[in-house]
Parts: C-alpha cells; structure tokens; sequence
C-alpha cells in the first residue's frame, strides 16, 4: 500500500492547486488509507510562537485552533523536536497522563510528526485515532517520508508568499518611479510656467486691478473686471501649487501655536468666504495649542484644505473649523457641508494629479498629506455623501 | 522730497505697470529694460530703492545685485521674480527683500514702503 499511497502523495503535492488545498488533499488521504480518525496539519507562526490549525480532515471532534509552543502534544513535539506516539493505557501512557492536550479528549491514540528542516520550524501533523493503533515500522516509514513532503509544500507556501510581498513591493517601487519621473518632467516644465506665464499673468492681473480702481464703482464693466482679477488669481494659484509641489524644502520646526496658523489661514480667505456666501464656525480650543512645526508649511496644508472646501461650496454653505486635545494629539477637524466626495473617488483624493474639478491641478490634497506627513502626523477623512466632508488633521503636541 | 525707483524688468508690462502704482503711491520711478541699463541709470540719476528681476537676457539680475553692493553699498535693492526657489539662495544675501511676483500688488508695496521709511 505504501507505494500507492506515496504516489497519490505527490499527485497532490505537486497539482496546480492552492498550496492548502493540496494539503488538505494529503489529510484527507491519511484519514482514509491509515488507521485514524483525524488528520490535522498546522502551521507554525513564529511571530505569535503559535501552531495555527491550516487543515484538517476526518472527525472534528477534539479539533484544537491553535497551540502554544509548551501547550499539548505540539508543544512537547516542538521541545523535543521528535515525532510522538501516544496511547492510553499502554506503556507510552505516561506521556498521554502528563501531556495536558485538551485536543486528546475521546481518542486513545495520536502521533505527531514535526514539519520541520535543519534551519526552521513549519508546523506539524497530528494524527489521532479513537481506538489504540499500532503502525508497522513500513508505515511509520511512510508517515516520516510524507512529511517531509509537507514541509516542501510549506516551503513552497513561503516561497510565493514572498514572491507575492516582492511582487507588491516592485510594484510599489514602479509606481514612485514613474511619479518621480513625473515629477522631473513637471520640475523643468514649472521652471518655464513660473517665468513666462507668471509674467504676462501679473501684468494682465495688476491692469486690470488697476482698470478697477480707475472705473465708477457701479458701472457694470465691474463684474468684466472683477472676472478678469479673480481669474488670473487663480491661474496663479495653480502655479504656485505646482511650483511649491517641485520644490522639496527642508521643514524648518519650531514651537508653534496651531490656533494661530489656523486663524490666519482663515483670515487669508475671508473676502473668498463673503464672496461664496460661507459661513465660518470657529470651535477653538481655549489654551494655544503648541505642537513643533513649520509655519510656512502647516499653513500651505490648511491653506489647500480651506481652499478645497470652498470649492465644493461655491454657492454658500458652512465650514466648520475646530481644534482640540487627544491624550497626546493636537487635532484640527475641517467640516464642510458641500455634499462629500463620491465614494468611488474617495481612495484617489490623496493621489497626485488627482482632481474631480474642471480646473485644478490635483495636487492639493497631496501636497498637504506630504506635509502632515513630514510632521509625523496624520491625516483621516470622513466622508458623508450627500451632507459634506471631514478633514481631521492630527500633530503630536509640544 | 519724492523717493526714487529703479525699477529694473525686462519685460514691459511689468515696468508699466509698477511705474504706474509706485507713482500712486508718490514715487518717482525710473526704468530700465536690462541689467546694463540699470547701471547705467544708477550711475547718472540719485536712486533711493531698486526693483529688480532676476531672469533677464544679458546681464541678469544676480550680476546687478553683485554690482550694486559693491558700489553702492546702502542702495537697498528688492528682489522681485517669477520664481520662488531662489529665495534661500538670495533672500538673506545681499538684497532687502525678496518677493515672488504676483498681480496682487499689495506685498511688494508695502515693502517697499516699508524699507523707505526705515531708511528715512
């Protein structure tokens, strides 16, 4: 029978199936071709120090999840590093009376086979029978050559699951590289934006600003005019994202009142929120609130989220802006009620070039998670459809 | 007495346009459509403040800035260019101020005004 039943062993173990299920397979087999009632194979975590039960066939009863390294018959396999027979009554029950193993209970015979190489533990199999069994040396033999193809197919399991992590890491590695490359080609190209655009754009900009003052407050050329100045402001609001994207400045940190950069963020929009008709709800924590941070910085963060809630309530609506303490966090949460994002888009906001908007470069939302970031902070959004958005920003405190 | 600006630019709209606010705001300007020119207007008129763009063809703005420190050691000079990068580099070197240019007007005039009137 041994031949038979080796050859249908390595069938298995060598099909196109998932790994577990040609595991599954080989227990299947040893419940059906050797005298026992209940196969299990697990799985060593060596992170956890747990053998974790991976298959299992025949009888459930006694099944046991998992065993700790000192715990069961496992456990004393995994001390002595031998494989274990054990009977009840006989002369090896000793070792059934002093193995505490809860997975014993209504069986009177079990063997374990370490799954194991010179280097590192796999797991085990854990064979049990409700009546007293004796194997033959052949099969014994067999048990012992069986698990050493287990633990190729363990190895096997490995293997890919590594193959996979690297798999996800040149992955990973590929999608930075092909934003960096991005990114040098928007480098030069910003180089050349912020030079002959920006030029022609203050020019235009600052006559017509000047067009404005020199025109009777309640002609109707006003609205052509105030057009023209709040456009051109915004054309160099986009050069100035894409410059400050490219440029990779060192964080300058300092004791910072977090407060305050919101205040004047929030005083840097106020005739944009009279003009969109925004109401502001300040909810201020009492004390300053000091975390390390570079001004400059946070404020461009703030600046870009403030900035993004007004465009999703360009007709009116409500930002709410407060801050607090979180044991060891400061927190600010930006709440807009402009409708939300939808949810199919929730995963990209933070991409760059991402946007939903006709105009706008994508990389506010991405500039200002790069800045939390450096800050070692972090940032989360609570999305609700159909009511609006929540922008939590969270820095350690000082 | 009127303060005096150089302002230094090569492009046209941008000397128009800062000629006709500064003289709003009760200065006198002077142009120049290059870096040569502003040396040279530096040498015959009396020039209380210089606006001046980095980027321009021939001698740019870096080499005025050198030129003007050298001999006019207290000439205050405000750096004004379509690029932020370079404020590390030249913001605490040699010049006043450094400010990016923009169509709100507001930051450059209130430099300026402010570097006058310490000045006085």
């Amino acid at each position: 029978m041994g031949y038979d039943i080796l050859t249908r062993v390595i069938e298995f173990t060598e099909s196109d199936l998932a790994i577990d299920s040609r595991m599954g397979k080989v227990a299947g087999l040893l419940v059906k071709e050797f005298p026992f009632d209940s196969c299990a194979i697990y799985a060593w975590d060596d992170k956890e120090k747990l053998f974790k039960l991976n298959v299992a066939a025949g009888s459930r009863k006694g099944r046991v999840e998992s065993y700790g390294q000192n715990q069961g018959l496992p456990g004393l396999a995994r001390k002595t590093k031998k494989h274990l027979e054990a009977y009840k009554p006989g002369p090896e029950g000793i070792l059934w009376q002093e193995t505490e193993d809860r997975g014993l209970k209504g069986f009177k015979g079990a063997c374990v086979y370490p799954l194991k190489d010179r280097q590192r533990w796999y797991g085990l199999l854990y064979l049990k029978s409700a009546k007293k069994v004796e194997l033959s040396p052949g099969e014994k033999k067999l048990l012992e050559v069986i698990s050493r193809l287990l633990v190729s197919n363990f190895k096997c399991k490995h293997h890919s699951q590594s193959l996979k992590k690297a798999g996800t890491k040149i992955k990973d590695i590929h999608s930075r590289l092909t934003q960096a490359e991005k990114l040098i080609v928007l480098g030069e190209l910003s180089a050349t934006f912020a030079h002959e655009i920006r030029n022609p754009l203050v020019s235009l900009g600052g006559f017509a600003a000047r067009l404005k003052k020199k025109i009777e407050p309640d002609s109707p050329f006003n609205v052509y005019v105030d057009y023209m100045v709040n456009e051109v402001r915004r054309l160099e609001q986009i050069i100035n994202n894409i410059l400050r994207y490219t440029e990779q400045k060192e964080a300058v940190f300092e004791g910072t009142d977090l407060n305050n950069i919101l205040s004047e963020s929030l005083a840097f929009f106020s005739e944009v929120f009279k003009k969109h008709d925004i109401e502001i709800v300040e909810g201020f924590a009492r004390k300053p609130l000091r975390v390390m941070a570079d001004r400059h910085q946070l404020k461009i963060a703030f600046d870009n989220l403030i900035a993004n809630a007004i465009q999703s309530m360009e007709k009116g609506g409500k930002l709410t802006v407060s801050t607090s303490r979180e044991k060891s966090w400061a927190v600010v949460d930006l709440t807009d009620n402009g409708g939300g994002i939808e949810p199919r888009y929730i995963n990209n906001i933070f991409e760059p070039f991402f946007t939903t908007k006709k105009y706008g470069t994508g990389l506010g939302l991405d500039i200002t998670k790069r800045i939390i970031t450096k800050h070692k902070g972090r940032i989360d959004v609570d999305n609700k459809m159909g009511q609006g958005v929540t922008f939590s920003v969270k820095l350690r405190r000082a | 007495m009127k303060k005096r600006v150089l302002v230094v630019d090569d492009e046209e709209g941008i000397r128009l346009l800062y000629k006709e606010e500064l003289e709003e705001e009760g200065c006198e300007v002077t142009l120049a459509a290059s870096g040569e020119e502003a040396i040279e207007k530096l040498e015959s008129d009396s020039i209380d403040l210089v606006l001046l763009d980095i980027k321009m063809p021939g001698m740019d703005g870096v080499e005025v800035l050198r030129k003007v420190k050298e001999k006019w050691k207290d000439l205050p000079v405000i750096l004004c260019t379509a690029y932020p990068h370079y404020k590390n580099e030249f913001g605490t070197w040699a010049s006043e101020a450094y400010i990016v240019k923009s169509s709100d007007l507001r930051e450059l005039i209130d430099t300026i005004k402010n570097i006058l009137e310490m000045k006085q």
